[in-house]
């Protein structure tokens, strides 16, 4: 059965799920957006069409980096989904996880925070809260916006809860934050191994910020010995596993369990240092299911060609049926006081009238812009030959080796050893001895030791 | 062919400001009648429609019907490089893909022209019906920005509620609420400050008020700002150019969500 004849028969059903009724499937999506306003304003579109766009059931996002005194409407309700965040209490945007459910799937309970004790007494609540931990503990897991529980009623009538979670990052200029890491993860697998054992199927989806095996980073590749935060890694291999579990207390990496040899499925690239460009990254966001869960996993896919964030989004298509709930849980974003009202459509009051349009520019937009990339390529080697041009001109005439003193041209950068190209000039950012002193470096993005397009080992400290 | 020049070229100015946040691209719909805009935001939540009459430009030439593209980005870098007391005379000859900018000043000893690259841009046409508005609203353009600023402190969303007694706006959110009311004043010295209204019937809308700021960025555009309200329709907020034309901005209302309504109760 699908999930459109069900119960309450939501007129939307029809026309977001385009596939036959025999065929049961349920995606699932995690994307850390890195801003979330940012990415739907960057690809110029609406919320809607940018959730339609990544055409899942259930998308969870990551570092939505907003409060809930500055979201707007235009990133928060979707017509079509029904959106549920936690935002990050200590801190203004940073962090902020938010679920969005397509009505055909609308969840019947929803908790912020992974502990699960905030909602300890709540009619809907999703329950098996991990409690032994005593309120600052709690708080500090619950309140950085980083995790988000979504309970689904299956067809079968069980439970299944979806942990959109976004893992804290230890920035190795801040060692302090690796206990509250193996804190988080630790508790976030207490409270699986809770919910399972009280008879629900559990999905984790979202940003890691860990590294499991050696081809999951391009980094490792290079060098096999180096592992970055060797215990955050041993804990999760200790309950993340390729082949389906047979315990509760082990979940299954849906994309390795299907692709277990495919190497550069990466989803997150650094951006200082361009390595994108080359696919040299790293694969730190997962979705996780439970024992219940793993013979319905039908695919999974990185989706590589997904731009906006530095991070790109992970789907895993599952073979279960979910029931919408006919109620809406209060954490709703459509119930914040401030969205009261639902915003109308001109289009429900103004009809299109058929004005052809008289005379339009001959050139289309598309053309006008390759015109612009030619000339831009044309323009780059003329400035540099003219620059050269000026310079054996004045060389010879003594009032231009004065000028020559007083603006100093900067100082020719040296070619790299290995592309003989133009190195770039660095500065030190790191405190230290060697703090705001200037080098040069290779040009080229980030990539492979071997990848003779990605940036050579050229060192050279700037005079 | 087509040019027009517009002697105050402050107002084009000012009504790039006002649009350029709303909509990326526009059509310059040109007749021999005059220029006119109609653009939509992403959304589809509000609609800015542009007037401007062929008697505000000196000279007018416009043989035949053209539409011209622009990006808004390019239109809003170029009008920049106007001073505000320059004319700006706006040229398209048929067969090219360029419209040319000519700014000049007042005593004619600095010209600059510009040239932008045509766009073909796709966009619905809608046809705005002939609306008979409950309540019309007429007030200082300062005033009503000033309103829409101060109630989005509050809330996103503003209510706007017109009676024999006047018309009130209000706003309220997780800090508080808060009401403005507005009288129709009896003596005033200057026509423009006057707040005057017209009512046939009491209207009580509810308006996102983020779209609200985005109009009121053409408060420079003119002193005064009229709101046509009807129930269940469209807010129309118009600033009048000149006499020769008009911005207006057309805004979708907020309906009460059934769903919403219910839990809120609850």
């Amino acid at each position: 059965m699908h999930a459109c004849s069900i119960s309450q028969p939501l007129p939307s059903c029809q026309k977001t799920t385009p596939t036959p009724c025999n065929e049961i499937e349920m995606r699932v999506l995690t994307w850390n957006v890195n801003g979330l306003k940012a990415v739907v304003k960057n690809r110029q579109t609406n919320l809607k069409d940018f959730l339609d766009s990544l055409s899942a059931d259930i998308i969870c996002l990551q570092e939505v980096k907003t409060t809930k005194d500055q979201i707007e409407e235009n990133i928060a309700i979707a017509e079509g989904y029904t959106s549920y965040f936690s935002f990050c209490k200590t801190r203004q945007g940073y962090s902020g996880v938010a679920t969005f459910c397509r009505t055909t799937v609308t969840p019947v309970a929803v908790e912020e925070g992974i502990t699960g004790s905030c909602h300890v007494g709540l009619k809907d609540s999703i329950g098996f809260p991990v409690l032994d931990l005593n309120d600052e503990e709690t708080e500090q897991l619950n309140n950085e916006g980083r995790g988000l529980l979504t309970e689904h009623l299956q067809e079968n009538g069980r439970g299944l809860v979806i942990i959109n979670v976004y893992c804290p990052r230890v920035d190795p200029d801040n060692p302090d934050r690796l206990p509250y890491k193996i804190h988080f993860l630790s508790v976030l697998h207490e409270r699986t191994k809770r919910l399972q054992a009280g008879g629900k199927d559990v999905l984790i989806c979202g940003d890691f910020n860990c590294v499991l095996d050696i081809i999951d980073s391009a980094a490792m590749e290079d060098m096999p010995t180096f592992t970055k935060e060797p215990k955050t890694k041993e804990l999760l291999l200790s309950f993340i596993s390729k082949t389906p579990p047979i315990t509760n207390e082990v979940l299954l990496d849906t994309y390795r369990y299907l692709h277990p040899t495919e190497r550069g499925s990466y989803t997150c690239w650094c951006t200082a240092t361009g390595s994108r460009q080359l696919n040299y990254g790293q694969r730190i966001d997962y979705i996780l299911a439970s024992r219940g869960l793993a013979e319905s996993v039908v695919s999974s896919n990185v989706l590589q060609d997904e731009m906006g964030s530095d991070h790109c989004p992970v789907v895993t298509q599952f073979s279960i049926s979910l029931m919408p709930s006919p109620t809406l849980s209060h954490l709703c974003s459509s119930f914040y006081s401030k969205f009261a009202g639902k915003q109308s459509k001109l289009s429900s009051f103004f009809s299109v009238s058929p004005i052809k349009r008289s005379n339009s520019g001959p050139v289309k937009e598309s053309s006008s812009k390759k015109l612009c990339t030619l000339k831009e390529k044309e323009a780059a080697p003329v400035s540099l030959s003219r620059s050269r041009d000026v310079k054996t001109l004045s060389s010879g005439s003594k009032l231009s080796t004065d000028w020559q003193k007083v603006f100093k041209a900067p100082p020719k950068a040296p070619l790299c050893s290995g592309h003989k190209e133009p190195a770039v000039l660095r500065v030190v950012k790191k405190p230290g001895p060697n703090h705001n002193r200037k080098f040069y470096v290779c040009g080229r993005p980030d990539g492979s030791k071997h990848d003779p397009n990605a940036s050579c080992n050229f060192f050279k400290w700037c005079k | 062919m087509f040019e027009a020049r517009l002697i105050q070229g402050s107002v084009l100015k000012k009504m790039i400001d006002a649009i350029k946040d709303i909509v990326t691209d526009i059509n310059l719909d040109c007749s021999s009648t005059g220029i006119s805009v109609q653009a939509m935001d992403s959304g589809h939540v509000c609609l800015v429609l542009i007037e401007l009459g062929s008697d505000g430009f000196e000279p007018y030439r416009c043989d035949r019907n053209i539409t011209l593209g622009l990006g808004l980005k390019a239109l809003s870098v170029v009008v920049r490089c106007a001073n505000n007391d320059d004319s700006i005379t706006i040229k398209a000859q048929e067969g090219t893909d360029n419209i040319n900018f000519v700014f000049e000043s007042p005593n004619g000893e600095k010209t600059s022209q510009f040239e932008i690259k045509l766009m073909d841009i796709d966009s619905e046409h809608l046809g705005i019906p002939d609306t008979e508005y409950d309540s019309v609203v007429k007030m200082p353009s300062h005033e009503f920005q000033r309103i829409c600023r101060d109630m989005s402190q509050l809330g996103d969303s503003i209510v706007v509620a017109c009676t024999k007694d006047g018309i009130q706006f209000s706003a309220s959110g997780d800090m508080g609420s808060g009401k403005i009311n507005l009288r129709q004043s009896s003596l005033v010295d200057k026509e423009e400050d006057q707040i005057n209204i017209e009512l046939n019937d009491p209207v009580h809308l509810t308006f996102a008020l983020r779209y609200l700021n985005y109009f009121t960025k053409a408060t420079p555009l003119s002193p005064t700002v009229t709101l046509s309200l009807k129930a269940e329709s469209p807010l129309c907020v118009t600033y009048p150019i000149g006499d020769f034309g008009s911005m207006k901005f057309f805004l979708a209302p907020k309906i009460d969500d059934e769903d919403t309504a219910a839990a809120t109760q609850e």
